[in-house]
């Protein structure tokens, strides 16, 4: 018996045997299935917004009065904040607590990814 | 021109294009439908139901199909998928879906001077569920032996020895058909 010609026999026979099921309304019903579309939010650049954010604050300040020392002094004081926060990032538990917080999203990622799979 | 499976996809993950997704669902469903009723052994409901649930993980999953495979291919992985969860349910009844004995091959005697498509889906129906899922998409979809062990995840090896013991008991089933057997 010729084996190849057999195996082309029975695979010509499963391809042209395999009925085509009629749609028969089932793309309807998934697409009536889908989760509902995510409401649309327009996307605004995060520097653009920054930039905008900033020049208003600077008008506002201009308007309410404030001299080129004011700005000096906000500088000086915004840099000893700074500070103290790089002081508080030194602190072992901070590291600890940022360690955590990354474990925790990483296996929150890779659980989405497996649910996908799954 | 019909846009290709790619373009839609391309479509679906621009602007959440439903209409695109829709045409996705009807070049597909017969192939992903028909996959799952082998599964399922002909239950019909219950293989719609799941070939539903199929696209919609498939459209929830879109933005991560890499075009690294066929569509078609990847549908079938996440039917699949869907198909070996369903199986864990705790109403999964699973005696329904024991596999025939295996080395016992029976032909029904009203099959006998049947036509060769009802003479084909009984031969299929005879096949273990590991068999048909080999046969299946290799005989039906095209797919090539690493394909279908990428799509069931299972070692090459095991892939060919079901395909053969499934083609060899095809074979028997349908000797009928064969003018030199």
């Amino acid at each position: 018996m010729n084996q190849p010609a057999e195996d082309e026999r029975l695979h010509a026979w499963l391809r042209q045997h395999a009925p085509e099921l009629p749609d028969d309304g089932f793309a309807l019903r998934v697409l009536a299935a889908l989760p509902p579309r995510a409401a649309s939010s327009p996307r605004v650049h995060p520097a653009l917004l920054a930039t905008c954010g900033g020049l208003a604050g600077l008008v506002f300040a201009v308007l309410k009065g404030a001299r080129w020392p004011d700005f000096v002094r906000a500088v000086e004081v915004a840099g000893s904040v700074w500070l103290q926060l790089a002081g508080a990032v030194a602190d072992p538990w901070i590291w600890a607590a940022v360690a955590c917080a990354g474990t925790a999203l990483l296996a929150r990622s890779f659980l989405v990814r497996w649910q996908t799979r799954h | 021109m019909t846009p290709t499976d790619s373009e839609l996809i391309a479509r679906v993950r621009r602007g959440d294009d439903r209409s695109a997704f829709g045409e996705l669902v009807q070049r597909h469903q017969s192939a992903v439908r028909n996959f799952l009723r082998h599964l399922t052994r002909g239950d019909h409901a219950t293989a719609d139901d799941l070939a539903q649930e199929t696209f919609v993980r498939a459209y929830g999953a879109l933005a991560r199909f890499r075009g690294g495979s066929n569509f078609s291919t990847w549908l079938l992985g996440i039917a699949h998928n869907v198909y070996r969860n369903h199986r864990r349910r705790p109403e999964w009844d699973a005696a329904r879906w024991e596999d025939v004995s295996a080395g016992t091959i029976v032909v029904p005697p009203s099959t006998r001077g049947a036509d060769l498509e009802h003479d084909l889906a009984v031969a299929m129906s005879q096949l273990s569920r590991d068999e048909q899922l080999a046969i299946h998409p290799a005989c039906r979809q095209g797919l090539s032996h690493g394909e279908i062990a990428a799509l069931v995840e299972w070692p090459l090896g095991t892939v060919k020895t079901h395909l053969n013991r499934g083609k060899e008991k095809l074979r028997q089933l349908l000797a009928a058909w064969n003018p030199h057997a």
